[in-house]
């Protein structure tokens, strides 16, 4: 998907708005790189809408010199870590529990930067008022291992349940877990954006657990930007400029919501604008400089270590699927 | 097998005596328990020092803990005094704020390892206690509009900012907490197995050290002893071969060497015996021929060739005839008995009539049983084919089986019988007489002896009758053998092959 003039235009609006990308020390700092390693690079396309940043950074990469951005179309549970894994997407948002579960099995997946805290709400029925009541409820998913599965399973482990044991899974792709819950065939439902946006337009509002606000979830990234080791390791000038975009892109959904929202419509990732506006304000976008990418890893680790989906220590996931060097670099650039 | 072997072997030609090779062995089995008791003490001194180190995790997330909470109090606590400040929420706010030291040097004792992320703590706790102090004298002021922009805008995200400190320092512990459980059950895996391991090993090494010595050590006493059997049997052909260089080694050698004194002794005592019966058949020889005239003579004089005999002379003439026919078989016997030891003997090779073998036999005794007024019968097979063998021997074993069985038997019955199965034949002499004990059964086949001496005196006879018997026997390539119990008669018999070639 190349950009077109219309696009540039918006891109130097938004970040001129944002004055992040044409502050006085990153001309001085892209002038020093080399350039890089490929002009072309594959993104994931998922049904989420709260990683925005990604719909909204091929300008800034294009800026990059990567001029040249195709998005690869994925739902947003296993097979996307797979395809990160499997070379067949460089560069995606996503929650990091399925990472982890990825990377417990043995795969390649790089984690590089922490993009947004909570996203996730989990509606249920009235009568359930906290992650204990889901005790013997059924809980609709898409699939297991999905996002919305690991984040209910960590959430059930840190309040001593076993998830497997305690909790009936419904897995449902078609009709969706959403649709199940609103014909109350299902007792509670974990929605990302827009699914909440929309219940709560739908008057539902019991919700139970929101990650961006409450504890502990709500002191931990939700979505990291992770990469294919292949690529980040034999195209790091490309890796670096990845990363610096999308946390620029992240800003922006900061300080020009209203602009992302309106492009991520335009670019037919989202055909509902209020839902997308909605979404940037109920995300906190703007604290990736703040949490600690690698603390996110090491609290789901153990959550999912303690629900019993991964065998492998916090430490050893860390150790082999992280890597924080392109983000410390960027740091330096964007302050 | 052949590994077995070779391993029995090489025990066997280590050059130490045997109790230094048990020894040896009883060491290296008590080394591998020794090893085995040190692995499980290392295990557990490991374990004991991750349990260790688990409990010190512990008070780590216990004073994080503890941390986040008195954070969050201090939070409460300034809230509370500007929504209501008075003389009672002030102080205590301000009293609390000072107490944070001990929440820091707390933290500071149990995580010395963490220093970089301690140095942030305690430098965002300096500003939080700041923040505070400065907030609740804004309070205390009464610049309440101003203390509270303050608490939002600086307070609540440094608070923030603690918790999530204080939340890396747990997770950091909790992670290490599961390294440490890793590591557990990491050094119980690997002690399980080093255990397994030296078990295995311990009892496979036991077997084998046990097998292997105690076969070094059977072997060539089988070995010895299958050698002194042979010995025992007359047989000085062969040497004891034996690897080993102890005890046994040196007993083998001491039965070689005693082996071949014997084996020239053997020879010697051959040469003798050989000697010996050459004399004493060429004595029987000289003696048979005036003695045969003496009798020859003495039936001429009784049957009246030289006149009529005086009747007064006549008994002892008929003793002087009894007795030298006696003397007569005794000297044929032991004439038989020198030839054969002193290998004159070969059998005449002839077919013959088993049948009329027997009904050879029978005609010669039958005058005899019928004198102790004893029944004697025959059973044989009919139509036997005809067997291959030195008739005139084997009939004169089977008379002397006959003869016995008449001479010892008082009343009853004497049967003589055959059998044939596969290429030989059986004969058996059954008679009802006083029977023999176990005891003697075996001695009553060598020569010159008899069960009982008073019988044999009685009875008359040389002893070698069953000595010539068995020694024609074997000469067939046959055996001979007698069932019997005192009170229950006896059954002598003796196999030959149908045909001796």
């Amino acid at each position: 998907m190349l950009p077109n003039r219309r696009d540039f235009l918006l891109a130097a609006a938004a970040t001129a708005s944002a004055g992040v990308i044409w502050s006085a020390q990153r001309p001085r700092a892209q002038a020093q790189e080399a350039p890089p390693e490929t002009t072309t690079i594959r993104l994931a396309k998922s049904p989420s809408l709260c990683v925005m940043p990604q719909y909204v950074v091929d300008e800034l990469l294009a800026a990059e010199g990567l001029t040249r951005i195709e998005y690869v179309v994925t739902d947003s549970g296993p097979l996307l870590s797979e395809a990160i894994a499997a070379g067949q997407i460089d560069f995606a948002l996503h929650f990091s529990g399925p990472l982890i579960l990825e990377l417990d099995r043995g795969k390649k997946i790089t984690m590089l930067a922490g993009v947004h805290v909570g996203c996730f709400e989990l509606f249920a029925k009235d009568d359930i008022r906290g992650i204990a009541d889901l005790k013997g409820r059924s809980v609709g998913i898409s699939a297991l291992e999905s996002s919305p599965h690991v984040f209910v399973s960590a959430m059930a482990a840190l309040v001593g349940l076993d998830p497997a044991k305690d909790i009936n899974w419904v897995t449902s792709a078609e009709p969706k877990p959403i649709e199940l819950f609103l014909d109350g065939k299902v007792d509670a439902f974990l929605g990302f954006p827009p699914e909440p946006q929309r219940l709560r337009a739908q008057g539902v509002n019991h919700v139970i657990v929101n990650s961006a606000q409450d504890r502990p979830w709500s002191q931990y990234f939700c979505c990291m930007l992770a990469g294919n080791p292949d690529f980040v390791r034999t195209k790091p000038i490309a890796a670096r400029r990845v990363v610096r975009a999308i946390l620029r892109a992240t800003d922006l959904c900061v300080s020009a919501p209203a602009e992302v929202a309106r492009r991520t419509v335009d670019r037919g990732f989202t055909q509902n604008y209020d839902y997308a506006l909605q979404t940037l304000s109920d995300v906190p976008y703007g604290k990736w400089r703040d949490y600690d990418p690698e603390d996110t890893i090491r609290f789901y680790a153990l959550r999912l270590h303690e629900a019993g989906m991964i065998q492998s220590s916090p430490d050893r996931i860390i150790a082999e699927g992280a890597d924080w060097r392109l983000l410390r670099d960027v740091r330096r650039d964007l302050g | 097998m052949g590994g077995r072997d070779a391993l029995v072997g090489y025990v066997g030609r280590i050059p130490a005596p045997v109790r230094t090779k048990l020894l040896a062995a009883f060491l290296l089995i008590e080394l591998l328990l020794v090893a085995l008791g040190a692995i499980g003490l290392l295990a557990l001194r490991e374990v004991e020092q991750r349990a260790g180190d688990l409990v010190s995790l512990q008070h780590k997330i216990d004073a994080y803990r503890q941390m986040q909470h008195d954070t969050l109090r201090q939070l409460y606590s300034v809230s509370s005094a500007l929504a209501a400040p008075d003389n009672a929420t002030l102080p205590s706010a301000l009293r609390q704020i000072n107490q944070f030291g001990y929440d820091l040097d707390r933290v500071s004792f149990v995580a010395k390892d963490e220093v970089a992320l301690l140095g942030r703590l305690r430098e965002e706790y300096s500003r939080f206690i700041a923040i505070a102090t400065r907030v609740l004298e804004l309070t205390r002021d009464g610049r309440t509009s101003e203390a509270k922009q303050v608490q939002t805008t600086e307070l609540a995200p440094l608070a923030d900012r603690l918790e999530r400190l204080t939340n890396q320092l747990v997770n950091r512990a909790e992670a290490d907490m599961v390294n440490g459980v890793d590591a557990t059950r990491a050094t119980y895996e690997t002690s399980r197995v080093y255990v397994f391991a030296f078990a295995l090993a311990g009892f496979v090494l036991t077997l084998a050290l046990g097998y292997a010595i105690s076969w070094s050590i059977i072997a060539p006493v089988q070995e010895i002893d299958e050698r002194l059997n042979r010995i025992a049997a007359g047989d000085f052909s062969q040497k004891v071969v034996v690897g080993n260089r102890d005890e046994l080694g040196a007993l083998a050698e001491h039965v070689n060497s005693a082996c071949e004194r014997l084996q020239e002794l053997y020879r010697s005592l051959q040469d003798a015996s050989r000697h010996k019966s050459q004399f004493l058949a060429n004595m029987s020889h000289e003696l048979r021929t005036p003695l045969n005239a003496i009798l020859g003579f003495g039936e001429l004089l009784l049957d009246g060739v030289y006149g009529p005999v005086p009747e007064r002379m006549r008994n002892p003439l008929e003793r002087m005839q009894r007795n030298g026919k006696h003397l007569l078989g005794l000297i044929n016997d032991i004439l038989d008995l020198s030839k054969i030891e002193a290998g004159q003997l070969s059998l005449s090779v002839a077919d013959y009539s088993v049948d009329e073998l027997v009904r050879g036999v029978y005609g010669a005794v039958e005058s005899l049983a019928a004198e102790k007024k004893l029944s004697i019968s025959t059973c044989v097979p009919p139509a036997l084919p005809p067997a291959r063998g030195d008739e005139r021997r084997l009939a004169q074993a089977l008379l002397n089986l006959v003869g016995n069985a008449i001479k010892f038997t008082d009343s009853g019955e004497v049967v003589i019988e055959v059998a044939a199965r596969g290429d030989s034949l059986t004969f058996s002499v059954r008679d009802t007489g006083p029977g023999i004990a176990e005891a003697d059964q075996a001695k009553i086949f060598e020569e010159f002896r008899q069960v009982d001496g008073s019988i044999t005196k009685t009875k008359m006879g040389s002893g070698l009758g069953l000595a010539i018997a068995k020694r024609i026997v074997e000469m067939h390539g046959g055996r001979i053998w007698v069932d019997s119990s005192p009170g229950a008669g006896a059954t002598f018999s003796f196999t030959a092959p149908a045909r001796v070639e």
